[in-house]
């Protein structure tokens, strides 16, 4: 892509891209840190923007009803609370499709090993080439992870055992935590779905999930904090999740 | 803000994950009326808006623990918040935006003391200047996407304007935008 994504951080920041545009930049972004650095920057416009709208005092009644509501909303909320499930395309494997899962399965693992291997930069440019062959696919779903100043993309196909996510401010990590994810299935069941895999600098993850069923049996995407190497089920506060 | 008043901030945040009920109205009550003028400025009608504030506080309540002060102010957190629910709303009811002066909605803003410092302060305020002295058609398509929540082509289509045109007017805006901001960076 050549840094094409510079020209689109402007958009991407104020969320004018389509989904397919946001996720090459995101594909870019994470491997890319003068792209990055450039972000920075017009995250910093943005945040201008959020504070440009003139304060207005809020009625009294606001601060009341919230004094009241406190003691009734301090469960963390679940996953669960805003599961739906949607019925998903029902493609069959076309055997195009297989060709190209059969393509996506190798770069996985192999993009397994070069993680292992700290050989980041090549996992992360498989990483984005599996993303952007995944969103061209006829069947494929993005889905936008926007929630309290954390951004991303989830790319999946209900009909494929393979996922690409990426993920944009998350609060930064220390050295004995990681970030897990976990595919939630119609029963709840969670299932490890990998560590978020970051860059340099920790402000840009991603992650590619080889799921051992297809995604249209999983309704849900959960991240948690965890201690470093993951755990065997979630135990740490839930991060972001995504309804698939 | 000065770096005794963010790290108060986040002081306080640790206080509210942890059920605090005063640390959390005294942070409402220094940051109200920035999250309600956003969402007005989103949304535009005051019931709706209020509803969105609410939200917003109810959020910084329930997910207080993943607020990292090392990753930026609680002001800009809190407003990503209320930017995104008001967002959420506009597509849920299909809202368009209202089509005139939006950018100074009906009346004179009220004076609230900020409690932002002076430099930062200056700083938005330098921004907000920038915005309002782009020319209209770029400071538009900028409002449009950031405080309507359109994408380009949503734009180009409730303009009745070429694709191209909208993606080279935000992208111009957005550049003196950057530059404005840089400058801020280095004069502090
Ligand atoms: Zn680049």
């Amino acid at each position: 892509m050549d840094h094409q994504a510079e020209e689109q951080l402007a958009a991407y920041v104020l969320g004018a891209l389509d989904p397919e545009e946001r996720l090459q930049v995101e594909a870019h972004l994470s491997g890319c840190p003068r792209c990055q650095a450039a972000l920075a920057a017009y995250e910093g416009v943005a945040q201008g923007l959020l504070h440009a709208a003139d304060p207005k005092r809020p009625p009294r009644s606001i601060r009341s009803n919230l004094a009241k509501q406190l003691g009734k909303t301090r469960a963390r909320p679940s996953w669960r609370r805003s599961l739906q499930r949607v019925p998903a395309a029902g493609l069959g494997l076309a055997v195009g499709l297989i060709i190209l899962l059969t393509a996506n399965l190798g770069l996985l693992v192999q993009s397994q090993r070069l993680i292992e291997q700290g050989q980041k930069a090549l996992a992360q440019q498989q990483a984005g080439q599996t993303a952007v062959a995944l969103a061209s696919y006829p069947s494929s779903q993005v889905a936008l992870i926007e929630e309290d100043g954390v951004r991303g993309t989830f790319v999946y196909d209900p009909s494929l055992p393979v996922a690409v996510m990426y993920v944009w401010g998350l609060p930064r990590l220390s050295d004995d935590q990681v970030y897990q994810a976990w595919l939630v299935d119609a029963q709840g069941e969670r299932l490890n779905g990998g560590l978020i895999t970051f860059g340099a600098d920790q402000g840009f993850g991603w992650l590619m999930i080889e799921a051992p069923k297809m995604m249209e049996d999983y309704i849900a995407l959960g991240v948690t904090l965890e201690p470093a190497g993951g755990s065997p089920a979630p135990t740490g506060p839930r991060i972001l999740g995504v309804d698939l | 803000m000065n770096n005794i008043d963010l790290a108060e901030d986040a002081v306080l945040m640790r206080k509210v994950a942890g059920g605090d009920r005063r640390a959390f109205l005294s942070l409402y009550d220094k940051y109200a009326a920035r999250v309600y003028g956003l969402a007005l400025r989103v949304l535009g009608d005051r019931m709706t808006a209020e509803e969105i504030a609410q939200d917003a506080f109810v959020r910084m309540w329930t997910r207080a623990e993943t607020f990292d002060p090392k990753r930026g102010r609680l002001s800009s957190w809190l407003l990503t918040i209320t930017r995104r629910l008001a967002l959420d709303r506009i597509r849920f009811e299909s809202r368009r935006p209202p089509t005139s002066n939006y950018s100074n909605p009906g009346e004179a803003p009220e004076y609230v003391p900020d409690p932002a410092s002076e430099t930062e302060e200056a700083r938005w305020a330098t921004l907000k200047f920038a915005l309002n002295t782009l020319p209209e058609e770029q400071r538009l398509v900028i409002e449009l996407a950031f405080y309507h929540g359109m994408s380009h082509s949503q734009i180009a289509e409730y303009q009745a304007t070429p694709l191209g045109t909208v993606k080279t007017r935000l992208r111009l805006g957005m550049k003196k935008l950057r530059l404005e901001w840089d400058q801020g960076e280095k004069s502090n």
